[in-house]
C-alpha cells in the first residue's frame, strides 16, 4: 500500500554523514560571520559597508541549507516550497516597502534622531560624581590656606568663588546672541525648555530662571549662579528642580563654549523672568 | 507496534486533491504566514534602527560573542531534531527518546541564554519602554523566544509519547511536522542574529557630547 503523502520524499532522506556535513557547513559559516564582524579579528575595519551584503549572503546560504536539507524541501513536493516561498517573499516585500517608505518620506531617518539624541555613557554619572568629590576635596584643602587665591581675598570670599572665576560674568559679551547659542552651538535647547524657544525635557525648565536663579544658591547672585551652572554644572546642583536625567549636564557639555558665549547665555537666561 | 498507531496511520492516508498530506501542507502554510509575522517585526526593527533618542544603544549592551554561542546551541538543536526524525523512521526507540530530549534540552539552553540576556539588559536600563531600540528589540526577540518555548513544550510532549512507545515509523509525520516547526524557529534566528547582532549590534548612539 503506497501512501500518497510520502510521494517524492521516499528514498531521498540524507544519510547521517550528510547531516553531519550540513551541520558542519552551518557551523563554519557562523564562525566566518562572527570573525567578519568581531573587531578584534581585525577584518571588519577593512570591510566597511561591504560587510552588510556579505553577511546577508552568508546567512541566506544558511537559511537555504536549513530549509533544503533539514526541512527536506529539496526532496519534497514542490507545492510545499511554493507555499512557503509565497509567505517569505510577501514578508520580504513588506520589509522592503516599509524601509523605502521611511527612507523616502522621512528623508534621512537618522537626521531627526541624531539632532536630538542624548549620548549614553553608563559610567558618566559615576565619573561625574567622582569628579565632584575630587573637586570638593580640593576645595576643602584650598580654603584653610588663604594664600592660594588673591592675597586680599578673605576666606569667605574665596569659598564663594572657588571653582570658577565668578568675577568674569561682569564683562559684557560683545554682539553675541544668547538665544542663538542656546538653540545652536550650545545645544542647550535639546535638554532644557524655555517658553517660546525650546521644548527639551531632560533638564529643568529654564523659562523663569531669571527670577528663580537668585534664590538657588545661598550667597550667590543670579548672574554668578547661572554662570557657574553652565561653566561648571557639577559644582552646585540645585535641589528641588524637576529634571528627567539628573547629572547628565557635565562640564564636558559646555567645554566648547568660550566665556563670552557663556556670558551671552547668562544674559539670555537672566532675561527669562 | 501498538494497534492505535496503525489506526492513526490509516487516517493519514485519506484522499486529498493535492495528493499531499493535509497536516503537513497546513504546517507549511503556517510557516509561510509566520514568515510574514516575523517579517513585519524585523521590518519594524530595521525602520527604527538608529532612531532611539536616548540610550542604552545596541553597542552599549549587545554581547555578540555570547549570542554567537547561543546561536551554535540552536544550530545543534536543529541537528538533533533531524536525528530524532531519522531515528523515528528507523524505529530506533532509544534514539527517538535521546534525540527528542536532546533537542528540547538544547532549546532550553538557548532560552536560558535569552533569559540571562534580557535580565542583563533590564539591569543596564534597556526595557521595553526605554527607547525605540528596546521596544523593537524585545518585541522581536521576545516573540522568537516564545516560539522556541512553544517548540520545547511540543518536543517534551512528543518525548512523553516516545516514552510510552507511541512514536515510530507510523507516526513519523508527527515528528516531521514538529521538526519543520523547530527548524523554522532556527532559520528565523539565523535572520535575527545576522540583523540584530552581527549588523545592528554595533550601532552606537550619537558621539559623546564635547563642546555642546
Ligand atoms: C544633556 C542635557 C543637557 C544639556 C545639553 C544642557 N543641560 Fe543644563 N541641565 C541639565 C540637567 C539634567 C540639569 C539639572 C542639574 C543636574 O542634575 O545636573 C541642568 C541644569 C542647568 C542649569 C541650572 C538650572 C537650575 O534651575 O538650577 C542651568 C542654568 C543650565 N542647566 C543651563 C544650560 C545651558 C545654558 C546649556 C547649554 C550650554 C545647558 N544647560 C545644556 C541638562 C542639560
Amino acid at each position: 500500500m503506497s501512501s500518497s503523502h510520502q510521494e517524492g520524499q521516499q528514498g531521498h532522506h540524507p544519510t547521517f554523514k550528510q547531516y553531519v556535513l550540513v551541520a558542519t557547513i552551518l557551523f563554519a559559516i557562523t564562525i566566518v560571520e562572527f570573525l567578519l564582524i568581531w573587531p578584534r579579528a581585525g577584518v571588519v575595519d577593512s570591510l566597511g559597508y561591504s560587510k552588510i551584503p556579505l553577511l546577508a549572503i552568508l546567512s541566506a546560504i544558511k537559511f537555504a541549507i536549513v530549509i533544503a536539507f533539514y526541512m527536506h524541501l529539496k526532496f519534497d513536493h514542490r507545492l510545499f516550497t511554493w507555499v512557503f516561498l509565497a509567505g517569505l517573499f510577501l514578508a520580504f516585500g513588506v520589509g522592503v516597502a516599509l524601509l523605502t517608505l521611511f527612507l523616502s518620506l522621512g528623508g534621512e531617518p537618522r537626521a531627526y534622531a541624531l539632532e536630538r539624541a542624548i549620548p549614553y555613557d553608563e559610567h558618566a554619572v559615576e565619573l561625574a560624581k567622582e569628579k565632584a568629590k575630587e573637586r570638593a576635596a580640593e576645595a576643602a584643602e584650598a580654603t584653610p590656606m588663604p594664600t592660594e587665591p588673591a592675597p586680599d581675598a578673605t576666606p569667605a570670599e574665596a569659598m564663594a568663588d572657588t571653582p570658577t572665576q565668578a568675577s568674569e560674568p561682569a564683562s559684557k559679551p560683545a554682539g553675541l546672541d544668547g538665544q542663538e547659542i542656546f538653540l545652536g552651538s550650545g545645544g542647550c535647547g535639546a535638554c532644557h525648555a524655555v517658553d517660546g524657544v525650546s521644548q527639551g525635557l531632560v533638564g529643568p525648565d529654564l523659562s523663569h530662571l531669571g527670577t528663580e536663579a537668585a534664590s538657588r544658591k545661598p550667597g550667590t547672585s543670579a548672574e554668578d549662579y547661572i554662570f557657574e551652572s553652565i561653566r561648571d554644572p557639577q559644582a552646585f546642583v540645585a535641589t528641588g528642580v524637576d529634571r528627567a536625567i539628573p547629572g547628565i549636564m557635565t562640564a564636558a557639555v559646555t567645554a566648547g563654549l568660550s566665556d563670552d558665549e557663556v556670558n551671552a547665555l547668562v544674559d539670555f537666561l537672566l532675561a527669562q523672568k | 507496534m501498538a494497534h492505535g498507531v496503525e489506526t492513526a496511520h490509516h487516517a493519514e492516508e485519506e484522499y486529498t486533491t493535492t495528493g499531499l498530506n493535509h497536516r503537513k501542507l497546513l504546517m507549511w502554510v503556517f510557516l509561510g504566514s509566520d514568515c510574514m509575522f516575523f517579517g513585519a517585526l524585523i521590518a519594524t526593527y530595521m525602520v527604527y534602527r538608529g532612531q532611539s533618542l536616548n540610550g542604552p544603544y545596541p553597542i552599549d549592551i549587545i554581547n555578540v560573542p555570547v549570542t554567537t554561542i547561543s546561536t551554535f546551541v540552536l544550530l545543534c538543536s536543529s541537528f538533533s531534531m533531524v536525528q530524532a526524525l531519522a531515528a523515528t523512521n528507523k524505529n530506533d526507540q532509544r534514539g527517538i527518546k535521546i534525540w527528542l530530549l536532546a533537542t528540547a534540552f538544547l532549546g532550553a539552553i538557548f532560552i536560558g541564554f535569552q533569559v540571562v540576556e534580557f535580565n542583563t539588559f533590564k539591569n543596564e536600563g534597556l526595557t521595553l519602554g526605554a527607547n525605540l531600540f528596546g521596544a523593537s528589540f524585545f518585541t522581536l526577540t521576545g516573540f522568537h523566544g516564545a516560539h522556541v518555548t512553544l517548540g520545547i513544550i511540543w518536543l517534551l510532549g512528543m518525548f512523553v509519547l516516545a516514552v510510552k512507545g507511541r512514536v515510530g515509523p507510523a507516526t513519523a509525520l508527527d515528528v516531521e511536522i514538529l521538526g519543520l516547526y523547530w527548524h523554522f524557529v532556527d532559520i528565523v534566528w539565523i535572520v535575527i542574529f545576522t540583523l540584530l547582532y552581527l549588523i545592528g549590534g554595533f550601532d552606537a548612539g550619537p558621539a559623546p557630547a564635547s563642546g555642546g
